[in-house]
């Protein structure tokens, strides 16, 4: 990926800066200007810093834009506006923040607002955009090929715009707010027909739109917090072979090389509509100083309706024509989902505290699909096209699947000393879950029989926090219970988590950091044979870091840190080779080792320099080999997965002062990944840019 | 393992040494007495006399005032009509007029050596009862004594340092921004949250990774720092979701099929959700390996085990969603194959 017109811009944007600066009066004065700048009423913070940048890639290009989508051309890097009142006697606002990053050639954009009107409103907005593309050699790429089957170049659009009305009343506050999200662009995906899988173009088109209003209210000693809100989700998404476009996998016939199974026409419609209506209702209350109170409740009810249109037409695994493959479908499900929480702190005496926060969850899925098909095929024979009877299904699906559970957790904390503190506490949970599914010919008889799933389990825990000293804080928890995933395992998981953090101030300008975090889940299922064996899974992780930050003066930051996580999950688990039964052993490594250091200093009053670097080294399962499973197996066969590769990033941008309203700036990025075994998604990725900052106002802190 | 095992039982006993040594020291120091009390202060109850405003503060404390002057807190003095105990310094640092009469310290709330929950309270007695602070005092945030001053600069925080600055990475060191200053927060965001939680910044460098670092996501769009009802303090979606499907908005549901884990064990079971070297942010490099871990039942209750054409031995079988594409949820196809 070469792009010389937008390097040679990106040379000719760098050099007219270069002779403004050269033509630039010494300053020996300190550059540090003003923060603010004064607009009227209002005082002006501001910068917005445009540029170009350029992208040469060496080596696999679509893992590169999988990782960061970056693409060359012009873009505003980043700007902000900040305007403020002091004297609270702006017009139409006292405060207004306005933030953006990326908008042009960047794939992560966003668009931040804060506007606020003392007393009045206070408005925000979030609205960011993400191009998102995903080509990978080792996700959905079966070899021998090693190609993605499942592409995604598309767009999301997420937006968040909320409305206060009377911010700083203490009686009563509204809100009114509305959410959308956009996910749109083409994609490939793959689809199982006749024993064989095809690839499949999917124009993705995925809308959601969120409304919402509330009020906030002080009634006697309760706070009381209301908000009823509405989603709806609309998906007109496609499924097409038919679309001249081209894509770097072949449509057909198909990944399984030893049948005839071929696609030669594909369509299908699949409008889905939803509705979610859902309302959250808050009470809060401070009693006489020593109860502290909040009950709330959140009832949701979400319901989506579909129905599918699909055609299809090509050869079936025994070679036979498919004239018309039909599917036609039209269903609906329900999600109604309660949930209440109620949490009371007591304040037994000015140190100690006795919490307890008790959860109830219950929500039921009921999903119904009325499925037909028509099938229409003919046998190629030497006397011709031979009509094979035609096929005809008329299915009606039903599904549902129910959870209640319930949790508590009581926990206590003591003050034993301003500079020690410690907690302990129990949490319990019971749950049962209903799961059942039935396909029947329509008008058959046959009743929906869910499977039930129990378990309670107990979980303990405690933690300190201490001041040995004044510059120094240590922080510690653990946990040590059983988790309630009943569905990885025929018993709960042994867990205990562990978490100690350490940060050491010797100084103002000077902060060591360490955390160590380890997590342990053991699961000891055993067999239900005589004797039993262990059939269980054992998964660890731990995570040590330590980073140091200096910031001696303005002038001068140093940060600089390291991390080694190691994950080791061993599961027996059951899998098939041949059709035989195998078995065998799961087994995962990683060992990355995460290192950084950012650096900058003000090298003259007029010149900058930042400076960074990031490594991660995962050796993954170092020697360690698997069972080839495409040999004959002798003893338990064990399958080791890890994904062992190096990512490198440095990068360096100096900043120039040409002018106290303008800086020049150019900078380097690098990027470098290598991977272990399959060798095919290496790439080094250079990303040179150049951009100038304008400050409007007061320079601020950016 | 019995290093591992050896470990814990140190740090056991590292609590238990530091709780009896700090409890024996805090028996004989005479500091811990009620300027530390942590229950919370009382309100509505004060003499307008008492108050002598912000502006008699400034006569001495110019520089606190100054930094004081830019906050979001310093409307409040602006407005008419609010309690003299809800407006300027002695909103937090209580009635000044005796402190100010003799210049004794002891007669004003300093907060020096009190606990974070001490100080924490300070800042409830204003910020309680609001739908973000209802779970304050039961949040991972209060258990570990992480108060507020940790997070927010109640004076205002220096602004205009230049520190790292990358083109890519917008939050990537200590700038304050803005932002952070509207929010009278000490850093930007996720800087912040970093300084504390420091093992998570490498999972947001890894290649494949949610865009926080970036400054497109904020660590405060999933998670709520001021507590809440759910495990690691996760803010909910539309009512009672996820916080991911506020974006994932196609795996809400509800489907005729449905994942089971997707909605009863959350996104968390099968996905990294900061970021991982693996595709999708997936927990495990093969996505074969990933399955399996639960569709191995051995008779009992579980997930179901996968049907015996299943070759693991050859390609198109090590990549479930190939063929199980829809693995969210299925409208109208029990494996998820549309």
């Amino acid at each position: 990926m070469k792009h010389k017109g937008i390097l040679i811009l990106l040379l000719l944007l760098a050099m007219g800066p270069v002779s403004a600066l050269a033509q630039q009066p010494a300053d020996k004065k300190d550059p540090a200007p003003a923060d603010e700048g004064k607009v009227g009423n209002y005082t002006v913070t501001s910068s917005v810093e445009l540029g170009v940048r350029g992208i040469s890639v060496n080596g696999e290009a679509d893992k590169f834009r999988s990782d960061f989508n970056y693409r060359p051309g012009f873009h505003v890097f980043n700007s902000s506006l900040l305007m403020r009142a002091p004297n609270n006697d702006g017009v139409l606002f006292d405060t207004l923040l306005i933030n953006s990053y990326g908008w042009g050639a960047d794939p992560n954009q966003y668009l931040r607002v804060s506007a606020e009107k003392t007393k009045w409103y206070r408005f925000n907005a979030d609205y960011r955009q993400m191009d998102y593309f995903n080509s990978l050699r080792n996700f959905a790429a079966p070899p021998p090929l090693f190609l993605s089957q499942h592409i995604s170049n598309t767009e999301y659009k997420v937006g968040d715009f909320d409305l206060t009305l009377l911010p700083q009343n203490e009686r009563v506050r509204f809100n009114v707010g509305y959410s959308l999200q956009r996910n749109n662009g083409p994609s490939v995906s793959t689809y199982d027909y006749a024993r064989d899988e095809f690839p499949i173009l999917v124009p993705v088109r995925v809308d959601a739109n969120d409304f919402r209003f509330g009020v906030d209210a002080k009634l006697w000693v309760f706070d009381l917090s209301f908000q009823q809100g509405f989603r709806y989700y609309k998906e007109d998404t496609t499924y097409d072979i038919d679309l001249p476009v081209p894509v770097p996998v072949p449509l057909n016939p198909g990944n399984n090389p030893t049948n005839q199974s071929v696609l030669t026409g594909f369509h299908r419609e699949f409008p889905t509509r939803g509705r979610t209506p859902y309302t959250r209702f808050t009470l809060h209350t401070l009693l006489a100083r020593k109860v502290d109170f909040t009950g709330r409740f959140v009832y949701s009810s979400a319901t989506t309706r579909h129905q599918m249109f699909e055609t299809l037409k090509g050869k079936d695994f025994s070679g036979n024509n498919i004239v018309l493959d039909r599917f036609e479908a039209t269903g609906n499900a329900k999600r109604p989902n309660g949930l209440g929480d109620v949490g009371v702190t007591v304040f037994a005496t000015d140190k100690l505290r006795i919490s307890d926060t008790f959860r109830i969850n219950s929500f039921r899925v009921n999903g119904g699909d009325h499925l037909t098909e028509t099938l229409l095929r003919t046998r190629t024979t030497p006397f011709g096209e031979t009509p094979l009877p035609p096929v005809f299904v008329d299915n009606l699906a039903l599904s549902l699947t129910k959870y209640r559970r319930a949790l508590n957790t009581l926990e206590v904390d003591y003050e034993f000393h301003p500079k020690f503190t410690a907690h302990v506490g129990h949490r319990y949970s019971d749950r049962r879950i209903e799961i059942g599914t039935l396909t029947k010919a329509l008008g058959s008889a046959g009743e929906l029989e869910p499977e039930s799933f129990d378990n309670r389990t107990n979980t303990w825990f405690a933690g300190f926090k201490a001041r040995p000293a004044t510059v120094w804080t240590v922080y510690f928890d653990m946990e040590r219970g059983e988790t309630d995933n009943v569905f990885t395992r025929v018993e709960n998981y042994d867990f205990t988590n562990l978490r100690l953090r350490s940060v050491l101030k010797p100084v103002k300008t000077l902060a060591l950091n360490f955390s160590m975090v380890t997590k342990d889940n053991n699961n000891p299922a055993r067999t239900d044979e005589i004797p039993p064996r262990d059939f269980g899974a054992d998964i660890n992780s731990r995570s040590f870091t330590a980073s140091a930050d200096w910031v001696p003066n303005q002038k001068f930051s140093l940060n600089t840190g390291y991390t080694y996580t190691r994950v080791t999950s061993e599961a027996a688990i059951i899998f098939f080779v041949s059709s035989l039964k195998r078995e065998g052993m799961s087994r995962y490594f990683l060992r990355d080792n995460f290192a950084y250091v950012n650096l900058f200093a003000q090298l003259t009053p007029r010149m900058a320099l930042s400076a960074g670097y990031r490594i991660h080294h995962d050796s993954g399962q170092g020697d360690r080999v698997g069972t080839d499973l495409t040999q004959p197996i002798s003893g338990t066969p064990e399958l080791i997965f890890s994904y062992p590769q190096q990512f490198q990033s440095p990068e360096v941008r100096v900043a120039f002062k040409l002018h106290e309203k303008l800086d020049w700036n150019v900078g380097y990025q690098f990027y470098s990944f290598a991977e272990k075994f399959q060798n095919l998604q290496h790439y080094n990725a250079h990303l040179p840019y150049t951009s100038l900052r304008f400050y409007f106002g007061g320079r601020g802190g950016q | 393992m019995k290093l591992a095992k050896a470990l814990k039982l140190a740090l056991v006993g590292l609590t238990l040494a530091f709780a009896i040594l700090l409890t024996a020291s805090s028996s004989l120091s005479k500091s811990g007495s009620a300027e530390g009390a942590n229950a919370p202060p009382e309100t509505n109850q004060y003499k307008a006399e008492d108050y002598v405003g912000a502006e008699t503060c400034k006569g001495c404390h110019e520089d606190q005032f100054n930094g004081f002057s830019k906050t979001t807190h310093f409307k409040l003095t602006q407005m008419a009509g609010r309690a003299p105990d809800k407006q300027g310094c002695e909103s937090c640092h209580g009635p000044g007029k005796a402190h100010v009469e003799g210049g004794d310290k002891t007669k004003i709330r300093t907060f020096q050596g009190e606990s974070a929950k001490s100080i924490s309270e300070a800042c409830l007695r204003c910020h309680a009862g609001k739908e973000e602070h209802n779970q304050y005092r039961r949040g991972e945030h209060w258990r570990n004594d992480v108060g507020c001053t940790d997070c927010h600069a109640p004076h205002h925080a220096p602004s205009g340092l230049q520190k790292m600055e990358s083109a890519t990475l917008k939050a990537i060191a200590a700038n304050l921004t803005p932002q952070s200053e509207v929010k009278m927060l000490r850093n930007n965001q996720p800087a912040l949250c970093l300084q504390c939680h420091a093992e998570i910044k490498g999972q947001f460098t890894q290649p494949f990774h949610h865009r926080v670092l970036e400054g497109t996501m904020k660590c405060s769009d999933c998670h709520n720092p001021h507590g809440g009802f759910e495990q690691k303090q996760t803010r909910l979606a539309i009512g009672a979701d996820a916080p991911c499907l506020k974006c994932h908005t196609d795996k809400q549901g509800p489907f005729v099929y449905e994942h089971a884990p997707l909605k009863v064990e959350g996104c968390a079971a099968c996905h990294s959700p900061h970021g991982s070297s693996n595709p999708k942010m997936l927990k495990r490099s093969q996505v074969s390996q990933l399955c399996l871990e639960c569709h191995s039942s051995i008779g009992q209750f579980g997930a179901p085990n996968t049907p015996s054409f299943h070759n693991l031995a050859t390609g198109r079988f090590q990549d479930c969603v190939i063929c199980h594409s829809k693995i969210h949820g299925s409208q109208t196809h029990p494996f998820f194959f549309r």
